[in-house]
């Protein structure tokens, strides 16, 4: 009886570190479930990095996502579609999606499942059609068989193509950097590291909140816009005076592989982030939707770089479950 | 033994007729005349020749007040007459029907059958669903045409622009009206030929397409 409660305990201590075997326990449950159908899950994987969803068959997902980098854009600023058309705005990372309500920089899309039709149908991204897609599938060799593995029949329909490329994105999780791992009582930050996360916590963490690093809120962060672009974020989709100039908070998970930062790429590094927020804050202006109003350091930047740097996942950039796949079969 | 064989025979027929679906035709009209997409008809009234290259809506399924969880929808599309119904069953005293898709249903609803987004009613930029688009012209009679493009949509605040018809005394014989006559004037009106995202000119524009529906005779 005594060796059994013991098993019972250990079992359920073991359980408690990751909820639901897949993410840590201190993570908020996920606000969709993550995925479960392996079949589907690849199948989406396949999708991702195909270029047939684009009208010339030049650009996949992975063009603009692409894994090495978090599944953000470094190429360029602005991110581009086919024919090299320029869009304005830098595509972002993906990963802790299942965490998420708003979707894009300003928040339009708000169901994940619906998301790829964005792009798909954007004349400066992949410039096609979900008609076209389909059709296009159906003729392939390879995708009716991936379509019955995952869905039961050789059925293609826009929904189950969007559909199944929402679950290999549910499945991009992100929660094994350093920070997570001092979160677990396995390592511990440097001196440097902790009173980076001090500085962090005192000044960043009202929009980045952990454990994701993001609030999945939109906000300001006077940021002035550029001319050229005249992005005016959310205000575009919801025409309301105080969504003007608010995008999307980004996580701040993977920095060191998801520059050039902010909604159109204009800071290539972190200090140049850093840069622009000491400059509100010591500005005594406050803010615009913002609530940094304390002064930050040259040293204090320094030590905020230092515990951001804790965010990076290596272990998940180079997952091989999330890179292109050379397998034909899950 | 006969007796329990009739006895179920009634029960059968009885259970079958519980789970008969009415229909509840929409047809489309400009004042009294009977308007099709792709003909070009008169107005007196704005002294001018009208074209309606497309016409489609979405139209919830009948559903009572204190039942409006699970809606389902159907996609009208006045191109093709014959399939402009929306089905409706066991439902008595007054009803609702929604024009355009509510919020949770854009927000959760597998899109598929006639939520798929292939239909030309989804906005892929902005996911959520036309409610309704009109296209079409005023010839003016001139060789100048005045075209108009009207996707009137929106689900989330502050753009919400569903509307909800109140039906009272549904009968077999009932059928809605949408009578395009205010609608066509205010388009003229407005001078504005598109209205392509939601906002405030979707918004009063839905209002427009709300009163244009009338339940007949």
């Amino acid at each position: 009886m005594k060796r059994f409660i013991l098993v019972l305990l250990f079992a359920v201590c073991l359980l408690s570190m990751k909820g639901g075997g897949t993410y840590p326990a201190y993570f908020p449950k996920p606000l969709q479930k993550l995925p479960t159908n392996k079949y589907e899950v690849f199948l989406g994987r396949k999708l991702f990095y195909d270029p047939i969803l684009s009208e010339d068959n030049s650009i996949s997902c992975s063009s603009c996502h692409s894994p090495y980098n978090g599944f953000a854009h470094t190429d360029h600023a602005l991110s581009h579609g086919i024919y090299d058309k320029i869009g304005k705005r830098n595509a972002p990372a993906l990963f802790n999606l299942a965490w998420q309500s708003l979707f894009m920089w300003d928040g339009a899309i708000n169901r994940l499942d619906a998301q790829a039709l964005a792009p798909i149908h954007n004349p400066l991204e992949m410039g096609s059609s979900i008609q076209e897609v389909i059709k296009k599938l159906q003729k392939s060799e390879k995708y009716p068989s991936l379509f019955k593995l995952a869905f039961g029949d050789t059925a293609i329909n826009s929904n189950r193509v969007i559909t199944a490329i929402a679950q290999f994105e549910l499945g991009l999780v992100s929660c094994s950097s350093k920070y997570d791992s001092v979160r677990q009582g396995k390592v511990q930050f440097s001196v440097q590291e902790k009173k980076g996360y001090d500085l962090f916590k005192k000044h960043c963490n009202s929009c980045h909140s952990e454990p994701l690093f993001t609030s999945g809120k939109l906000s300001g962060n006077a940021l002035p816009a550029l001319e050229l672009l005249m992005d005016l974020g959310r205000f575009s989709i919801t025409k309301l005076p105080s969504d003007s100039f608010c995008f999307k908070i980004p996580s701040l998970r993977n920095l060191s592989y998801t520059y050039p930062y902010m909604h159109d790429g204009r800071f290539s590094n972190l200090n140049q982030v850093l840069q622009h927020y000491q400059a509100i804050s010591n500005s005594g202006t406050g803010k615009v939707n913002t609530v940094i109003t304390k002064p930050i350091s040259n040293e204090d930047k320094a030590d905020i770089v230092a515990f951001l740097l804790c965010l990076n996942d290596r272990k998940f950039i180079f997952n091989p479950q999330n890179l292109y796949p050379k397998e034909e079969k899950p | 033994m006969r007796r329990k064989f009739v006895f179920f025979l009634l029960c059968f027929t009885s259970i079958l007729k519980a789970q008969k679906r009415d229909t509840l035709s929409i047809r489309l009209v400009y004042n009294s005349s009977f308007v099709e997409v792709g003909k070009v008809f008169w107005s007196k009234e704005l002294n001018d020749s009208i074209l309606i290259d497309k016409l489609q809506l979405y139209l919830s399924l009948p559903y009572q007040a204190g039942n409006a969880e699970k809606k389902e929808y159907r996609l009208i599309n006045f191109a093709s007459a014959k399939d402009c119904f929306i089905p409706f069953q066991n439902l008595t005293s007054t009803i609702k029907i929604d024009i355009g898709v509510d919020s949770l249903t854009n927000l959760n609803a597998p899109l598929i059958n006639d939520l798929d987004p292939t239909t030309g009613m989804y906005w892929t930029w902005q996911n959520g669903f036309i409610h309704f688009k009109i296209e079409g012209s005023f010839n003016s009679g001139n060789s100048k045409k005045e075209q108009f493009q009207y996707h009137l949509g929106g689900y989330s605040y502050p753009n919400n622009s569903v509307q909800q018809l109140e039906i009272t005394a549904l009968s077999s014989e009932s059928f809605l009206e949408l009578n395009l006559f205010t609608l066509l004037t205010y388009i003229k009106k407005q001078g504005k030929p598109d209205i392509l995202s939601p906002g405030v000119d979707a918004m009063e524009g839905m209002k427009v397409v709300k009163s244009s529906f009338s339940l007949k005779p």
